[in-house]
């Protein structure tokens, strides 16, 4: 076929699947293609299928390029140009891909400094400058150009770019780089010098703007898929090549990351120490790669979560390797929560201290400002904490700090500063934080602690709260009460009617008045103060609320009081019938005068108010007496008045309810039940809240209690019930309270809880969740006798924290204090006893020693109770009251109540 | 969970902020369709709406014995400096290939 055909006389036109399957071909890089475009072309000699050809051969040619076969590529260009002129354009770019490769860089660069070099030759060395050239190093000291070469000056500047936006933060100036021109071969550095820098400040937009930016054949471009990934926030591929090396340098490993804090996590839950140590170092070296900045916070957590597993301290700071941190508050803070979770009295102090501590450092850091509201919860926290303690060790601690210095090296021995220990005197927490913060709830949290920890300081109290929040009803209603107690009715008064005028329709005011007015009126009738009397009486009657209910028999019987001073029989038998009528009989009339009237009344007036024996009440009368007892009580209870109720009367009260019960109302019930405790009668106060609870609704919580008092250790002291027995009820009487405050939390009733807890005391921080508390209800429900004998109740044991045992030398291994008669016990220590089974017949009874006056049993009672929350059993804390330090009988391993 | 991100509020809101978020939470989780949901709200709301138990969570509520895996929750990744010599690793490599502009 002749070479130099004249093209473009056609045949016939090219069809357009023939091209297509050519085209095709082409892509496919098949050298098929060139010899089918040729066959085409040689048919229908158009320009379309020497266009088709043209593009066959110039992918051959690149086809040859890429296999680095350059002469082969040169010649072949050298044909086309030849054989099809209209492709000069296209081969002249080839040509500079395609000319033999300089043996160095000087070798392709050195044309470049020929300031007449063609336009063509140029473009083909920038082209490959552009894509091939990596070593910015090596074209910045190319000897081959002139040092103030434009393409020296700008391989200088980008590689000092890119060395210093490689290996820290640079400033936006440093990336002007006026010496890359636009259309500079080097162009695309620059851009990606720019996008490596949006990266490292977190600018993720402005990084792929750059990117897209970087010419797809520049060198530069290889680095754009990498860059894109870490943009994502893949992770590197598992094989060890570039992109997986750099990319495990900028970013770490996330997954490694989360799998070493898994391993840590196994570690901790394994309590193994060995385990722990060996991914703690894991863990932190770790953490250096791929989340550095989150060193500190996971040492600070190393820390505390050892501490509270009382982990080696040196050998886990050995294993994570980081020095001693700054205190920072964040760290103080979690040490003191870490301290509190472990539920460890020792560690009551300590966590006080990191309190403290926090409370200083918060505001150096700009956690909130020093001395405000946060300050005083800060205070309070400390309070609560310091509740957890025993009260006996509250002071022997408060003694300690208050010895002069020589005595107190005990303290520093245990690396408590005394001088730090200002905070063991709750008192002063609580003063702090209410003069830091004069909240309600302030207030309200140091009364509570004063009335159970210094009832006589509660009315200095409320002074202060009322000085600080005179507008709050709370601290007038307590001085009000005070007040009263005391007979000083009228500043009971004068602190009523100012309560008043805050808020007349609050029920504890109107409640108050009419109290206070009848016990006024009482009192100024046992003074003889005839006229005073009458006009109070005169205001009471005014009062709605002393005509609501039962009520007016109470202003009956006041004024049964009254006409029996004056000495008016007519009165005094009219205002008897009105009461008898009201209270729809004549015991609740004779029992409501008997709890009116003083114990120094006249004798004529008591012997109106006498009640008669029980056998003397008609037959209907005794069966009502369980609605007849909590009706006066009810009455009683409004005046704050005590509830004389003869020892006959109760017992048959209490006999009666088992036929009763089911007559009497909640409301009733509750009162009968108060009723029965005030008469010490508790197996009365037991059946009624069998009763309340059979009955299920929403006072559970409140008859939960009631069995929680019912369950008093007087009862079966007083009666000789075997130590084990006392011990089992004393045990279920602090878990029934602990579950009272628990039920009464969630309905939020915290008067109840708080009375629960008064109840039950702090008992070592026994804190019932929901299922316990409702698990208890249930066994409570289903125990309705009297515990005795074989039916001692249910056993609570599992709640109170059955894994610590209390015996002497484990309590001194946990460093905590042991009573000095400890040692006659390990001087009789048996092997396992039966401790569980109290109706063991070896139990001794215990007595107390005849003749001994109720109240001081009680007393008494009250000790023992106390000592077993404390943790001592009922035998050792005989033994040490009253045994003088001997045993008397097997030891029992006390569990802590 | 934190209350804050319940409501979706920062530690900083203010009580109409926090009232704000709160009933736009109920409105997007009404209590018969999703009770759970809205009493997790609800609470999240009780102790959040009075500014001093507010003040006790940012104080107090923070758990010690957090698994460590919740450092995930507040890992950032830091992008670290490799230095020049592992980018150059990447770009001597002729078989890198951009790919088409735009693409990930």
């Amino acid at each position: 076929m002749p070479r130099n055909r004249p093209e473009g006389r056609g045949g016939p036109p090219l069809d357009a699947a023939t091209e297509a399957r050519v085209r095709q071909l082409i892509a496919e890089d098949d050298r098929e293609a060139v010899r089918q475009a040729k066959d085409l072309h040689r048919q229908h000699r158009t320009a379309a299928s020497e266009a088709l050809l043209v593009d066959a051969y110039v992918a051959r040619i690149q086809s040859l390029q890429r296999r680095d076969l350059r002469v082969e590529a040169q010649a072949l260009i050298e044909l086309v140009r030849e054989r099809h002129p209209c492709a000069r354009g296209r081969l002249a770019e080839l040509s500079g891909r395609a000319a033999v490769r300089p043996a160095t860089l000087d070798e392709l660069v050195r044309p470049l400094a020929d300031p007449l070099l063609g336009a063509d030759r140029r473009a083909a060395i920038e082209h490959r400058v552009r894509c091939e050239v990596w070593d910015l190093t090596a074209l910045a000291g190319c000897e081959a150009l002139p040092a103030e070469h434009a393409l020296r000056l700008a391989a200088s500047a980008l590689n000092q770019a890119f060395v210093a936006v490689t290996s820290g933060p640079v400033a936006d100036a440093a990336l002007a780089l006026p010496e890359v021109a636009h259309r500079s071969p080097l162009a695309s550095w620059k851009r990606l010098i720019r996008a490596i820098a949006s990266f490292h400040q977190g600018e993720d937009a402005a990084c792929r703007l750059h990117l897209d930016g970087i010419d797809a054949e520049s060198v530069a471009a290889r680095a754009v898929p990498v860059l894109r990934r870490m943009l994502e926030g893949d992770a590197p591929a598992r094989q060890a090549d570039a992109t997986a090396a750099l990319m495990s340098k900028v970013a770490g490993s996330p997954a490694a990351w989360r799998s070493a804090l898994r391993t840590l996590d196994e570690a901790f839950a394994s309590e193994n120490e060995n385990r722990i140590v060996k991914a703690i170092r894991a863990a932190v070296q770790e953490c250096r790669r791929s989340a550095p900045d989150q060193l500190e916070m996971l040492v600070q957590r190393i820390g505390v979560r050892s501490a509270m597993l009382d982990l080696d301290a040196a050998r886990i700071a050995a294993a994570h390797g980081v020095p001693r941190l700054p205190e920072s508050a964040a760290a103080l803070r979690l040490l003191a929560r870490g301290m509190e979770e472990t539920n460890n009295l020792e560690l009551v102090v300590p966590a006080c201290l990191m309190w403290e501590a926090f409370r200083k450092q918060a505001p150096r850091e700009g956690w909130f400002v020093p001395n405000g509201p946060e300050a005083a919860l800060v205070y309070l926290r400390m309070a609560e904490l310091l509740e957890r303690l025993p009260a006996e060790r509250l002071e022997e601690l408060q003694r300690s700090v208050a010895l002069p210095g020589r005595k107190r090296r005990h303290l520093l021995r245990e690396g408590l500063d005394p001088a730090d220990l200002w905070f063991v005197v709750p008192e002063r927490l609580y003063q702090r934080a209410a003069a830091l913060d004069p909240d309600s709830d302030s207030f309200v949290k140091w009364m509570e602690w004063t009335s159970r920890a210094a009832p006589h300081q509660t009315d200095r109290v409320a002074e202060a709260w009322r000085k600080a929040r005179p507008r709050d009803l709370a601290p007038m209603l307590h001085l009000m009460d005070a007040a009263a107690r005391r007979g000083a009715f009228d500043v009971a008064l004068g602190q009523l009617y100012a309560a008043e005028r805050i808020d007349s329709v609050h029920s504890e005011v109107r409640g108050a008045k009419l109290r206070l007015l009848a016990g006024s009126f009482m009192r100024h009738v046992q003074q003889q103060k005839i006229a005073a009397a009458e006009r109070e009486l005169a205001e009471l009657v005014q009062l709605p609320q002393a005509h609501e209910g039962d009520r007016r028999a109470l202003v009956a019987g006041l004024r049964w009081q009254l006409a029996s001073v004056r000495g008016t029989q007519e009165e005094a038998a009219a205002a008897r019938i009105e009461m008898e009528q009201a209270l729809g009989g004549r015991a609740a009339a004779t029992l409501l005068l008997s709890s009116l009237t003083p114990s120094t009344a006249p004798r004529a007036r008591k012997g109106g108010a006498k009640p008669e024996h029980v056998r003397e009440l008609a037959p209907a009368e005794r069966d009502a007496l369980p609605v007849t007892v909590a009706t006066v009580a009810r009455l009683a209870a409004d005046l704050h008045l005590p509830l004389n109720i003869p020892r006959a009367w109760i017992q048959e009260t209490a006999l009666q309810f088992q036929r009763s019960r089911t007559a009497l109302d909640g409301e009733q019930l509750r009162a009968l039940g108060d009723a029965a405790l005030s008469a010490r009668h508790y197996e009365l106060a037991f059946a009624v809240s069998a009763e309340g609870l059979a009955r299920d609704g929403t006072a559970s919580a409140r008859f939960l209690l009631l069995r929680a008092k019912a369950l008093s250790p007087t009862a079966h002291v007083m009666r000789g019930t075997p130590s084990g027995l006392t011990q089992r009820t004393i045990e279920r009487r602090l878990v029934c309270a602990a579950a009272a405050a628990a039920l009464a939390r969630a309905q939020r009733d915290m008067a109840l809880v708080n009375e629960a807890v008064e109840v039950g005391g702090t008992a070592a921080g026994l804190v019932l969740t929901a299922d316990q508390a409702a698990r208890v209800l249930h066994d409570e429900r289903a125990h309705q006798a009297w515990p005795a004998g074989r039916e001692p109740g249910p056993d609570y044991g599992d709640l109170l924290e059955p894994t610590r045992c209390q015996c002497p030398r484990c309590r001194r291994d946990r460093g905590e204090s042991a009573s000095p008669f400890d040692d006659l016990d390990d001087a009789f220590e048996d092997a396992d006893d039966p401790l569980d089974d109290p109706a063991d017949e070896n139990d001794e009874p215990f007595e107390l020693p005849p003749g001994i006056p109720p109240g001081v049993a009680a007393a008494f009672m009250d000790e023992m109770q106390s000592a077993m929350r404390r943790g001592e059993s009922v035998d050792q804390f005989l033994n040490r009251f009253l045994r003088g330090g001997k045993r008397r009988s097997k030891r029992r391993k006390g569990r802590r109540g | 969970m934190d209350p804050f991100e319940v409501l979706g509020v920062p530690a900083t809101a203010t009580d109409e902020d926090i009232r704000a978020a709160y009933l736009a939470k109920v409105r997007e989780h009404p209590p018969e369709q999703v009770p759970e949901q809205f009493e997790r709200i609800r609470d999240a709301y009780e102790r959040l709406r009075d500014p001093r138990r507010r003040m006790q969570h940012r104080l107090f509520d923070v758990d010690p014995a957090a698994p460590f895996v919740s450092l995930l929750d507040t890992h950032r990744t830091v992008r670290q400096f490799a230095g020049p010599d592992s980018w150059l690793q990447i770009l001597k490599r002729k078989d890198q290939t951009s790919g088409p502009k735009g693409a990930a």
